[in-house]
């Protein structure tokens, strides 16, 4: 009994103090200096520090497509990632990959005018939208709708390609889907050098060569925003290995050497055996990555 | 008598537990920090609007809002931007989303690990304020100072921007701290945002 009657008042003791902690104090704001930081300190450790974040803006793959035809690059339905193939990325990092080859493909197709099939890739990003947590980009705004309205009126085409990709920017900053946006801007960059290089391989079209010259600035920042995702994983190491690789191939050539430290400011004009080696590593990038 | 025991017993129990349960409701509802997040996000997401509007008429290439923390010691936070063929590019910002102190912005041609990097433009007391410019006036700069140190003019003709290096320099403030509404003591976050759009001329 004696225990009983010992362990209640513990129990009461112990309800008191959790029901005491409850109430708190009404919020109330003070200033607080710290100790001072010595110079040492600063200049030792934090001064002038860099955020470890790494933040980018690449260009958009409506600019790059644009770029590209206006360099000469023809349409050929072929060369885009075929659409039934959407069923196949299993993976988040493939249907992530998968969703900038198609935005690629999507860009291709509107700036040649081929409206019917730009229609069957924005369906296709839609759906492989929806894998990959980026479904609400397409159901604001009736993006789909607008599209199929507007087919063959080609400035609105633009428009609603624009207002596609604040979209998906704005979505991916208000989400913190940063890394997200890193791989499909890889697809999507991929998906564009592909194009470029089968150009090439075909006409040896000297203007979409100095193109795949300017996009190797491109890799190095993708390079980067690969090596900062958060959730890496062997499939992402072996495709930064893969760009790497490529870069490497590409700061090897005779054209890019002599150079020097200039060539980051010039675009510069392949030789056709340089070109070649550089387009047949594109194509057997982008292959291993859409199988 | 011992009935007594159990049934004081047991009310005690549940009275505890009504008590904690009320406590963390009260937390759940009165969460300051997520109610300040979801209101500076709107407020964020308004400006976006108006930093697009004024790119016109260049056309959308992208958007960056970099989130920054005040600490009680300078840092840099850096932003890559790549900018293709000779395209002109015009950067709106809309700085409304600094509400602290003022900060600066240093745009450069390499990043800051490079120490051959040339300044190529650079705006101090930057925030609360909307405020665009484009980008030729710095590949002129680049060229001269590129001409400066004896590179050959046909080579410094040539060249232009593949990328550029934006820094947004976060000064030092003082920490606060404040006590919340449970009596804890809590540091003060003092944060900032500032919103970057990019366009190209598309002509």
């Amino acid at each position: 009994m004696n225990i009983l009657k010992q362990f209640t008042l513990f129990i009461i003791i112990i309800s008191s103090i959790i029901l005491a902690s409850g109430c708190g104090e009404p919020a109330e704001k003070k200033e607080v200096h710290f100790h001072e930081i010595s110079q040492d300190e600063i200049e030792e450790a934090i001064y002038n520090e860099v955020s470890e974040d790494y933040e980018f803006i690449p260009p958009s793959a409506l600019q790059v497509a644009s770029i590209f035809k206006k360099a000469g690059l023809s349409y050929d339905l072929k060369l885009t990632n075929p659409r039934n193939h959407v069923d196949k990325y299993s993976t988040k990092l493939s249907q992530a990959l998968a969703f900038g080859i198609y935005s690629s493909d999507l860009a291709y197709s509107v700036v040649h005018e081929k409206y019917d099939e730009a229609s069957e890739f924005l369906k296709t990003l839609r759906t492989l939208g929806s894998k990959i947590g980026l479904e609400s980009i397409f159901n604001t705004s009736g993006l789909i709708e607008r599209f199929e309205t507007n087919v063959a009126i080609q400035d609105s085409i633009i428009d609603i390609l624009i207002l596609l990709q604040e979209n998906t920017d704005d979505y991916i900053e208000e989400n913190g889907k940063e890394d997200l946006s890193v791989i499909y801007y890889t697809g999507a960059w991929i998906e564009g050098m592909y194009m470029g290089a089968n150009t090439v391989m075909l006409d040896q079209e000297k203007r979409v060569g100095v193109l795949i010259s300017e996009q190797m600035t491109l890799a190095e920042i993708l390079i980067k925003g690969l090596q900062h995702i958060k959730d890496q994983s062997d499939e992402i190491a072996d495709l930064v290995d893969a760009i790497q690789a490529l870069v490497d191939t590409y700061d090897n050539l005779e054209s890019v050497t002599t150079l020097g430290e200039e060539a980051d400011y010039i675009d510069i004009v392949l030789t056709k055996d340089e070109t070649t080696l550089m387009s047949g590593k594109i194509v057997e990038l982008r292959e291993s990555i859409v199988q | 008598m011992k009935l007594k025991y159990i049934i004081s017993f047991i009310l005690i129990i549940l009275l505890s537990d009504t008590a904690l349960a009320q406590k963390k409701q009260k937390r759940d509802e009165m969460d300051p920090q997520a109610l300040a997040k979801a209101l500076f996000k709107e407020e964020l997401s308004g400006y976006k609007k108006v930093c697009r509007a004024s790119l016109n008429p260049y056309r959308y290439d992208g958007v960056k809002t970099t989130l920054f923390n005040y600490k009680p010691y300078e840092y840099i936070k850096e932003i890559e931007i790549a900018t293709i063929q000779n395209a002109e590019y015009r950067l709106s910002y809309n700085t409304n989303g600094i509400h602290h102190d003022k900060i600066q912005i240093k745009i450069y041609d390499r990043p800051d690990t490079d120490k051959r990097r040339v300044l190529l433009y650079e705006q101090a007391e930057v925030g609360g304020d909307e405020f665009s410019f484009e980008t030729t006036e710095m590949i002129e700069k680049l060229k001269q100072v590129k001409l400066n140190k004896g590179i050959d003019s046909a080579i410094v003709d040539q060249m232009r921007l593949k990328k550029i290096f934006i820094d947004y320099i976060i000064p030092a403030v003082d920490r606060k701290t404040e006590v919340n509404e449970f009596g804890e003591d809590v540091m003060l976050k003092l944060k900032g945002a500032i919103i970057l759009c990019v366009g190209y001329y598309n002509l």
